[in-house]
């Protein structure tokens, strides 16, 4: 499917901590991200920020992950996934560490 | 006083014809005959509408994939594309397949039945949708929204529906009115008196 450059809605790249006392999977964290986002924002929220966790780059060993959200909802998705306090009943935290607009930005 | 047209009821009946007037809805497809296509391929969706623009007085393709969804837009004889983010990953229909529909005076069509699955689902087909009202926005393509009811207790009002796209921030009205008149102003067109094709009448 094709994109216009000037259509195409601009995005944000949320680079994400996991702290956990056990290790916590891509689909356990997945879910856990729907559900923050879904209580604190609602249907209608979570479809404008429109997220999607990225799969290959989630590091089960460092448990750091990178999710994608719509420009102008950084604020709601903080939030909302700074009142998450557990992940599939294992007590967890999920920490935004960087901001970019880009993944190359969320490098350094 | 202004008219609503719901054109994708999946079932008629008498009941359901006088309940939709009760609603506030002044036809529906109880009084026009809608006929749905569904094919997995270009060749098979021709043939089908080949087959049924005689007899139909709305054709509704509902949506495939994003490459038969472009193909669809393209071909002036269907009226209607439904539901293009079903089944699909993306939203369905990109710039080109809504520049094609803009040309052809196809609608998109929203249904409120892709919306009944609750909380994640939703939300990524809100997501599509918003992107799908932007791209008709943008490019003039004509777009409706339909229950497509095939029960007494699914018809909804046409403000209620209204409302869903005007939440969303796009024009609530013309989907329930405006632009579902004027699919059946050209199938009423067709079906007068002195019709032979478009552009050919009898004196």
């Amino acid at each position: 499917m094709t994109e216009k450059p000037s259509f195409k809605e601009s995005q944000r790249y949320l680079k994400l901590r996991i702290r956990s006392q056990e290790k916590i999977e891509f689909k356990e964290l997945l879910d856990s991200v729907w559900e923050a986002l879904l209580d604190y924002m609602g249907e209608k929220g979570t479809s404008r920020a429109n997220p999607w966790l990225i799969k290959n780059k989630f590091d089960f060993e460092e448990q750091q992950a990178i999710l994608k959200i719509t420009e102008g909802s950084e604020k709601d998705v903080r939030a909302s996934l700074a009142l998450q306090n557990s992940i599939d009943g294992k007590k967890a935290v999920i920490e935004v560490r960087r901001q970019s607009g880009t993944l190359k930005g969320l490098k350094k | 006083m202004p008219e609503f047209y719901e054109l994708c009821l999946r079932k008629t009946s008498e009941e359901i014809r006088q309940k939709a007037e009760e609603l506030g809805w002044t036809a529906t497809n109880c009084d026009y005959n809608t006929v749905f296509l569904e094919a997995d391929n270009w060749g098979e969706l021709k043939r089908q509408i080949k087959e049924e623009r005689e007899s139909a007085d709305v054709l509704v393709f509902e949506a495939g994939d994003s490459e038969l969804n472009r193909k669809a837009s393209e071909d002036s004889r269907l009226d209607v594309i439904l539901s293009p983010e079903e089944g699909n990953k993306d939203s369905g229909i990109d710039y080109v397949t809504a520049e094609n529909a803009s040309e052809n005076n196809i609608a998109v069509g929203f249904s409120l039945k892709t919306l009944q699955k609750k909380g994640k689902r939703r939300s990524q087909i809100l997501a599509s949708w918003r992107k799908n009202l932007r791209l008709c926005e943008k490019f003039d393509t004509p777009y409706i929204i339909t229950t497509e009811a095939s029960s007494v207790h699914e018809l909804r009002a046409p403000r209620d529906l209204a409302s869903i796209i005007e939440s969303l921030g796009f024009k609530g009205r013309e989907p329930v009115s405006q632009n579902p008149s004027k699919i059946l102003e050209r199938a009423d067109r067709v079906n007068s008196e002195g019709y032979i094709r478009p552009g050919v009448r009898e004196k």
